[in-house]
C-alpha cells in the first residue's frame, strides 16, 4: 500500500474518532433528556460513518468493505447502544465488496431504520424481530430489513428528520427504495 | 465489575485521552495516569502501579510509538496491555501481537462500548482458559491476588505441587528474595498460585519432570538421588513405586541428549 494513502486513511480515521469524541463528551454533560437523545443519534450516525473507515483499508481491497460482516456489525452496535444486544437479527447476506462512496450512505440508511425499529417497534412487541437480507442479482444490491413492530401510516411520518435522512440516502445512492407491509419493512434497491 | 482496577492511558491526542478516562471512569474503573508519551508512561508505571496499560500505538512524529512502550513497561514490570489504535495494518498488528496484549481494539471506537470491550479483554484474560498464566521463553506470569501478574522466572522454580485447582511454587532462596524482598524465605513452604498444575507444567521447558501426577520439579536443581526420595535444592521428595527408574531413565535421556 502507498505510504501516502496510509497516512490520509490514518487521519480520517483519527478525525472521526475527534468527532465521536466531542459529541460523546457533549452527550455526557447534558442532562435534558430530550437534548441528550439528539446528540446521542448524532453520535450514532458519525459511528455508523467511522465503521466503514474502520473497516476499509486493511486488506488488499483499498477502498471497497465487505457487506456481510459491515452489516452485522452496525446493526449490532446500535441495538446495543438501544439496550437491544440479546436480540439475534436473522441475517440472509451475500458476500458482497461495495466501494466506500456507497458504502457510506448505505451504512447511514441502515443506521436510521435500525434506530427506527428500536425506538419505534421493538417497545410495543412482545417479542422483537428483525431480519435482514443483502443479495446481488444482476450486479444491482437488494437489501431489505423487516421488523415486527406495529404497522405505522407513512403519510404521518414522512416529516421526522429519521425519513428524510432516507430519502436522502437513498437518493444518493440512485436506489429505488420505500416502506412495504405497512412500514415493517423497507426495500432498498441500487446498482452496484 | 472489578472497581479497584487502576488503569494507565498511553494516549498522545489530549480530547481522546480525555474521553477514555471519563467513560472509564464512569464505568467505576480508576484512572491512576494519562501519558502522551514512552517516557511518561514510564514515570506513571513506577509511581503508580497501575493493574493495566491501555496504548495507542502512533503516539506522534519522532515519538517512541506504543509497541516499543508496551515493551519498556513490561521490562520494568509484567503489566497487561491492551491497545487502542488506528493503526490496523496486518503488520502493525503482527508486531503488537508479540507483545501478548490481552486485546487489539481498532479506532475510530465507540466510547459508550469502549467499558464493555476492556471488561471482556480483562475476563477473558483471568477467568478464561489461558487465564490463569501468561507463558513466555524463559519465564512465566501468574495470576497473584485478584489482578495483579507476578513474574516468575522459569529459574526460580525448585518444585511444583498441584493444590486442586491451585499450584504451589517452592521457589529457590534468590527468586523468593527478588518477588518479596521483605519477607522471609522458608524452602518448605511454597507459594500458593490460582494457576492450574497440568496447564502450568504444560507450558514449562523440559527440565522440568513431572515425578508423578501432582508433583514436577526443575532437574536443574536435582541434587541427590536415592531409591525411594530425591532432594531438590533444600526439599525432600519422596518417589512413588517405579517413580526411580523413570527418572533415571529421563536423565539419561538429558545426559545422552548432552553429548550430542
Amino acid at each position: 500500500m502507498q505510504p501516502w494513502f496510509r497516512n490520509r486513511n490514518h487521519r480520517v480515521k483519527n478525525n472521526l474518532q475527534q468527532v465521536t469524541n466531542l459529541l460523546s463528551l457533549q452527550s455526557s454533560r447534558l442532562t435534558d433528556e430530550e437534548a441528550k437523545k439528539a446528540v446521542t443519534e448524532a453520535l450514532l450516525r458519525i459511528e455508523a460513518m467511522a465503521l466503514v473507515h474502520q473497516r476499509l483499508y486493511d486488506g488488499d481491497r483499498l477502498v471497497e468493505i465487505n457487506l456481510s460482516s459491515f452489516i452485522p456489525e452496525l446493526i449490532e452496535g446500535i441495538l446495543r447502544s438501544y439496550n437491544y444486544s440479546h436480540l439475534q437479527p436473522e441475517y440472509r447476506l451475500d458476500p458482497i465488496w461495495l466501494h466506500v462512496d456507497s458504502a457510506i450512505p448505505m451504512g447511514l440508511l441502515i443506521n436510521e431504520l435500525v434506530t427506527n425499529s428500536c425506538k419505534y417497534a421493538f417497545p410495543f412487541s412482545p417479542e422483537p424481530v428483525i431480519k435482514v437480507t443483502c443479495q446481488l442479482k444482476k450486479n444491482q444490491i437488494l437489501l431489505e430489513l423487516t421488523d415486527n413492530g406495529p404497522s405505522f401510516d407513512l403519510s404521518q411520518k414522512t416529516k421526522t428528520f429519521g425519513l428524510k435522512l432516507l430519502q436522502i440516502f437513498s437518493a444518493q445512492l440512485k436506489a429505488e427504495s420505500g416502506f412495504e407491509n405497512k412500514g415493517t419493512m423497507f426495500r432498498l434497491l441500487f446498482s452496484k | 465489575m472489578n472497581s479497584s482496577l487502576r488503569i494507565l492511558i498511553v494516549e498522545d491526542e489530549p480530547l481522546t485521552a480525555l474521553t477514555i478516562e471519563e467513560k472509564l471512569t464512569e464505568a467505576g474503573y480508576e484512572i491512576c495516569g494519562k501519558a502522551a508519551d514512552c517516557e511518561s508512561a514510564i514515570r506513571f508505571l513506577i509511581k503508580e502501579s497501575p493493574d493495566l496499560a491501555l496504548i495507542d500505538i502512533y503516539l506522534g512524529k519522532g515519538q517512541l510509538n506504543g509497541i516499543v512502550t508496551a515493551r519498556e513497561l513490561m521490562r520494568i514490570k509484567p503489566i497487561p496491555i491492551i491497545y487502542l489504535t488506528g493503526h490496523t495494518e496486518p503488520e502493525t498488528f503482527s508486531r503488537a501481537k508479540k507483545t501478548n496484549p490481552l486485546a487489539f481494539l481498532h479506532k475510530p471506537f465507540r466510547p459508550a462500548e469502549l467499558a464493555d470491550q476492556i471488561e471482556l479483554a480483562l475476563h477473558n484474560f483471568y477467568h478464561g482458559e489461558k487465564a490463569e498464566m501468561v507463558g513466555m521463553s524463559d519465564h512465566l506470569y501468574v495470576l497473584e491476588g485478584q489482578n495483579k501478574l507476578l513474574r516468575v522466572n522459569h529459574e526460580g522454580i525448585l518444585m511444583l505441587k498441584a493444590e486442586g485447582a491451585y499450584t504451589e511454587f517452592f521457589l529457590t532462596h534468590a527468586e523468593f528474595s527478588r518477588l518479596y524482598p521483605e519477607k522471609i524465605y522458608r524452602s518448605t513452604q511454597p507459594l500458593l498460585m490460582s494457576v492450574g498444575f497440568g496447564h502450568l507444567f504444560s507450558n514449562l521447558p523440559e527440565n522440568f519432570y513431572k515425578i508423578s501426577r501432582s508433583l514436577a520439579i526443575n532437574l536443574n536443581y536435582l541434587d541427590r538421588v536415592e531409591y525411594s526420595r530425591v532432594f531438590v535444592g533444600e526439599c525432600e521428595v519422596t518417589l512413588p513405586e517405579g517413580g526411580h527408574k523413570a527418572l533415571i531413565d529421563r536423565l539419561n535421556i538429558i545426559r545422552s541428549r548432552k553429548k550430542k
